[in-house]
């Protein structure tokens, strides 16, 4: 299976024309294409391995690529047999780490989501405006802030929570207790809470 | 008169007029607190076209709702066009106009019936209604604009607001602070509370009661009764009887299949239908098992054949795959929230909704479980066993969401006006309408 994954990935990348470096590195397969070095690792996914599980394991390599070979190749490729798009992760996923996917089927390979350039881009792609820069470390510190503000917020509300507020700002008597068990209400109602939270509400 | 008298003056007002409408997918439920539970009528209409025979029994309505709609299907010749189910996942579609009629039609009659045993100082309902935490927007406006209109002709709505489903859940068991799986017949809300629902951290699952049903229909086709699986009533009456939640799916049939005869079952569905399960009793857990995870291995041939296709629920810029396991939906959640409420939302989770209405049979303690253990043992498995983990079902899980509307509609103040935003406060009558 694997060796016919292999056949089937090298034959692809050498009808575009690019060159085969061998040995591969870190990789499955690895060619050249113009001044780019692409790698490719190939996962066998048994027949019985469908749904979650072969997407976790296409994830774990996916994962394992980027950490092995991120550094060595310019583009880099998971290879996978035909298994619907139900056992791989969304191609979002692929998007989001820059690794594509190339499908092996009875008809060929595909490539379901290019490979992005993970190193050697032209600047002019990954330039970012310096004043870009500073205004994103800007709003990255006031998030970090309003973070703290509210986890402070919500341990307030909890401490608030567990001790009796003063009597001035206690919540007025829902109509009072008398009122509650003369009506003989319904057990759901009685001694609950919500009746107090509620009577706080103000628009 | 202080302020004081004023409170309770209304607040007596509140406890005799204040009023719960649960529109839930299969089922409307509402009514007065005052009653102490709500009427339930089929969430179903059918458009009658003229015709001699309705006449005759003196029949001259365009729409019948409820259980009344039932009774005329026999007189009706093109039921399948004229039957309306409107909700469909806990949602009517925006441009469903035959759809929004019945819910109007249904709200309509609630109040009509209810208007009969108010007293003289009445002057309107404190309506809440309760929606699908996932409910979109034009949901919400549609039932204010239906309440507004339905006050203006019968003069019976004071105040209306909507709640989600699940915090009416929380309201019902008295919790200011947890975690609401609600589990309906097509979806399953996973809804963190702390004081307020928060909104951003739901999970919604498009899959539910109809997922145990369509494999309870599947094993019904499987031992030979192809005739009762098309059959909604008998497909839901085999799946009550026989389904179980395994504790291990697994090991659950393993052991079932090492030992057929401890898990066989014989059930009579009616006088001429029996139904014995003979070595196939195995199939029995996975009508439990569908709703915790359908994406295990064992569910591929159904997902293959169509059986169980369940789609994936779009929320934001996130797709939540509709398989993913319960307990995946439920850390989903709580990831999403403040992390200094967590710990305490896992120690009160509560299951509400029939889906989680399972039995386990005396000597079978070993293979099957109820729900809030399994969604334990799940969350041990995914966390840890160190975490604190509490799992509750509902005391009511046929009324608790219109409790929780009831208990709403008496304690909310009156100065609260509806805000758009926070989709919270009274829409009301001489101020908004």
């Amino acid at each position: 299976m694997e060796e016919r994954l292999k056949r089937a990935v090298r034959d692809y990348f050498l009808s575009r024309g690019c060159e085969e470096i061998e040995p591969p590195k870190g990789v499955d397969a690895a060619f050249r294409e113009g001044e780019n070095l692409v790698g490719v690792k190939v996962v066998v996914l048994d027949v019985g391995m469908v749904g979650l599980v072969a997407a976790k394991r296409v994830r774990e390599a996916m994962l394992e690529l980027l950490k092995e070979a991120s550094g060595l190749y310019d583009k880099l490729y998971i290879a996978v047999p035909e298994v619907g798009y139900r056992s791989l992760p969304l191609p979002s996923e692929f998007r989001r780490s820059g690794v594509g996917l190339l499908e092996v089927g009875e008809k060929g390979v595909v490539e379901r989501v290019p490979a992005r350039l993970l190193k050697g881009r032209p600047p002019t792609q990954l330039r970012v405006p310096p004043e870009f820069e500073t205004r994103v470390k800007a709003l990255e510190e006031r998030v970090a802030r309003l973070e703290q503000r509210l986890n402070e917020l919500y341990k307030l509300l909890e401490e608030l929570r567990s001790s009796r507020p003063p009597e001035g700002l206690r919540a007025p008597p829902p109509a009072s207790a008398e009122l509650l068990e003369a009506e003989e209400l319904p057990e759901f109602v009685r001694d609950n809470p919500w009746l107090v939270e509620l009577s706080k509400r103000r628009g | 008169m202080s302020g004081q008298q004023l409170a309770s003056e209304e607040y007596r007002y509140r406890l005799k007029y204040a009023y719960g409408e649960d529109y839930g997918t299969r089922f409307f439920k509402y009514g007065t607190l005052r009653k102490g539970k709500p009427r339930v009528k089929s969430n179903v209409g059918l458009f009658i076209e003229e015709s001699y025979l309705l006449k005759f029994f003196g029949v001259d309505k365009r729409i019948v709702v409820g259980d009344e709609a039932i009774r005329y299907f026999a007189s009706v010749d093109t039921v399948g066009k004229n039957l309306v189910y409107p909700m469909s996942d806990g949602e009517v579609r925006r441009g469903d106009e035959r759809a929004w009629k019945i819910e109007e039609e249904l709200t309509r009659e609630g109040f009509e019936e209810f208007k009969k045993e108010v007293e003289s100082d009445f002057d309107g309902f404190y309506v809440t209604a309760a929606l699908s935490a996932i409910a979109p927007d034009y949901m919400y406006e549609r039932l204010l604009e239906i309440h507004a209109k339905i006050d203006r002709e019968l003069g019976v709505v004071k105040a209306f607001t909507v709640i989600p489903q699940p915090l009416a859940v929380a309201i019902a068991e008295k919790e200011l602070s947890c975690i609401v799986v609600e589990s309906g017949h097509g979806n399953t809300q996973v809804t963190p509370i702390h004081s307020y629902p928060i909104r951003e951290a739901v999970v919604a699952l498009y899959r539910g009661g109809a997922e145990a049903d369509a494999i309870a229909a599947e094993i019904l086709k499987d031992l030979g009764h192809s005739d009762l699986a098309s059959d909604e009533l008998a497909v839901r009456r085999f799946k009550e009887e026989v389904g179980l939640i395994p504790l291990e799916l697994n090991e659950a049939v393993s052991k079932a299949k090492e030992n057929p005869e401890r898990v066989r079952v014989k059930v009579k569905l009616s006088a001429l239908d029996v139904i014995d399960m003979e070595d196939k009793g195995w199939y029995r857990f996975l009508i439990g098992e569908v709703v915790f995870n359908p994406a295990h291995e064992i569910f591929e041939s159904y997902r293959k054949r169509g059986v169980l296709s369940i789609r994936d629920a779009r929320q934001g810029d996130e797709v939540i795959e509709g398989t993913l396991p319960l307990e995946e939906a439920v850390v989903k959640a709580v990831l999403k929230t403040p992390f200094s409420i967590r710990n305490t939302l896992l120690s009160k989770i509560i299951l509400s909704g029939g889906n989680f209405n399972w039995r386990v049979p005396k000597g079978l303690e070993d293979l099957a479980v109820d729900a809030p253990t399994k969604m334990k043992y799940c969350l041990n498995k995914r966390l840890g066993g160190d975490i604190n983990v509490s799992v509750r079902l509902t005391q009511d899980p046929q009324f608790s969401v219109w409790k929780g509307c009831v208990v709403w509609s008496l304690a909310l103040p009156d100065d609260y006006h509806w805000n758009e935003r926070r989709r919270e406060g009274w829409f009301k009558r001489g101020v908004h309408y």
